[in-house]
């Protein structure tokens, strides 16, 4: 049993799929980071402090300086790790950041999960090693690439299923064959946070449609671990499919923001890299830009042959010599220089 | 991959199940307890008023506060476990913020248990259960 788990978790994987999801995570935490509504908490009366977990060493929520501090750091190292400038500290600072920000944001009395799916799958990649795109190694499937990715998958496959089996603990099959949706969407529709509350006031109105809605939600939450074992991409994807449709529904009917989770869910789940990849082909087919001008210069080579030496490239011009990097200030599209030809 | 990597992984699952399995709440770390209560028609809940210097009697306007006082719901489900001055503080700084809001001076707040349909809501019937006066 034991032994079947670690190989589960310890499955290998690329060091592509890795840095993809790392960066799309760092991209996300900064995001939380910087439009979350933190400066607001700034001057709560100590009253009405309630501390989660560890912000119980905090006697009072901290000023609009500290918050704001937090922020901007946070903000800017999510920055530096999504563009690869020393992400292994980066990475940490800015998960610190949003750990910190969200928990104050907790401690308010309710207890918030919108950021916790994002920061416990970004738990693995604070220990994650080091990897870039270019490196042969990552293309390689390995293990040592493949356990942050396989630790996250669990996380994001065990916070649906933990919340279908609460369902089920505190409520029942109940929780599908009595009225229990249709009576969350009439207070959803009343509760003034929907944008559209006709939307889940008519859905409260087909009790039908309501039972099944319930039962799809249970059915997605309970069988979410199947992404653990199943050995078809395609499964992963549909339930990455799922979670954003799920997400994209509550926003709708509950007016809940839980955008993060959808993003968490499907860059977790689904394996970018033949995405990033075709992109960078595309990028390489489209023309450089025209600057007008004096010179008129096409893309310096340091650019140009970085794009050309991307290792898609190579296998497509495997022939083509302008892969050499060139120092910076020589131009890739520049015919080989030749001798003046002689004066007459 | 060391066993330093192996123990992080370890430790740190065993943690995340163990809070999803018995329900435990150690922020971020959590029992997942999202709409798990099953509701019925009968929407319990609370309501705090502000009576202000002339008499009138209104609800605390917590949606034009600042995000610092939005956890009001839950502060006012704790409101019986509170000691007499802690209930003292809550209720000076909600006064404090709609005296700096606008709303004017408030005078007493006034907290009640409220009992309401779902699908009819009519404001219900409420149950006076705190005062603070002159907060």
């Amino acid at each position: 049993m034991i032994a079947r788990i670690e190989r589960t978790l310890f499955a290998p994987g690329t060091g592509r799929r890795l840095l993809v999801t790392e960066v799309v995570l760092a991209a996300v935490i900064g995001l939380r980071i910087a439009c979350g509504p933190y400066r607001g908490l700034a001057g709560q009366p100590p009253a009405l402090f309630r501390p989660v977990s560890f912000l119980r060493v905090l006697d009072a929520m901290p000023g609009p300086a500290v918050i704001l501090g937090l922020q901007v750091v946070g903000t800017l190292a999510a920055t530096l790790a999504v563009a690869g400038w020393r992400r292994r500290a980066a990475f940490p600072v800015a998960w610190v950041c949003l750990l910190v920000l969200a928990g104050l944001r907790s401690s308010r009395g309710k207890i918030l999960h919108n950021d916790a799916l994002l920061l416990l799958a970004a738990v693995p990649f604070l220990l994650a090693p080091a990897v870039r795109w270019r490196d042969r190694a990552a293309a390689a499937p390995s293990v040592r690439y493949g356990w942050p990715v396989r630790t996250a998958t669990v996380v994001v496959a065990g916070v649906y299923f933990f919340s279908g089996l609460a369902k089920l603990v505190h409520s029942g099959p109940a929780w599908v064959v009595t009225d229990n949706m249709r009576y969350v969407l009439y207070g959803a529709a009343a509760g003034g946070k929907v944008t559209f509350p006709e939307v889940p006031a008519w859905l409260a109105g087909q009790a039908a449609l309501a039972h099944g809605l319930a039962a799809a939600i249970l059915l997605l939450e309970l069988t979410f671990p199947v992404v653990l074992v199943a050995r078809r991409r395609r499964v992963a994807a549909a339930y990455a499919g799922a979670a954003v449709a799920f997400h994209a529904g509550t926003w709708l009917v509950l007016g809940l923001d839980y955008w993060a989770w959808a993003a968490v869910a499907v860059v977790v789940l689904v394996d970018c890299c033949p995405l990033v990849e075709r992109l960078s082909r595309y990028r390489l087919r489209s023309p450089p830009p025209f600057r007008s001008g004096a010179g008129n210069r096409p893309w310096p080579v340091d650019v140009v042959g970085a794009e050309a030496c991307h290792p898609v490239a190579r296998r497509k011009k495997a022939e083509d010599r302008t892969c050499e990097i060139a120092p910076a200030g020589a131009h890739a599209s520049s015919p080989p220089r030749s001798p003046p030809p002689p004066s007459s | 991959m060391g066993a330093g990597t192996r123990a992080f992984v370890g430790v740190f699952l065993t943690a995340f199940v163990a809070c999803g399995l018995f329900q435990i709440e150690v922020w971020p770390l959590s029992g997942w307890k999202l709409f798990s209560r099953l509701r019925t028609d009968e929407v319990r809940g609370w309501l705090a008023t502000a009576v202000t210097a002339d008499g009138a009697e209104r609800p605390i306007p917590f949606d034009t506060f600042p995000a610092a006082y939005r956890g009001q719901l839950h502060v006012l489900q704790g409101f019986d476990d509170l000691a007499a001055d802690a209930r003292a503080d809550v209720c000076r700084a909600w006064a404090g913020e709609m005296a700096a809001t606008g709303g004017g001076r408030v005078v007493e707040i006034r907290v009640y248990a409220t009992t309401d349909s779902a699908r009819h809501p009519d404001g219900g019937r409420r149950e006076l259960r705190h005062v603070c006066p002159d907060p």
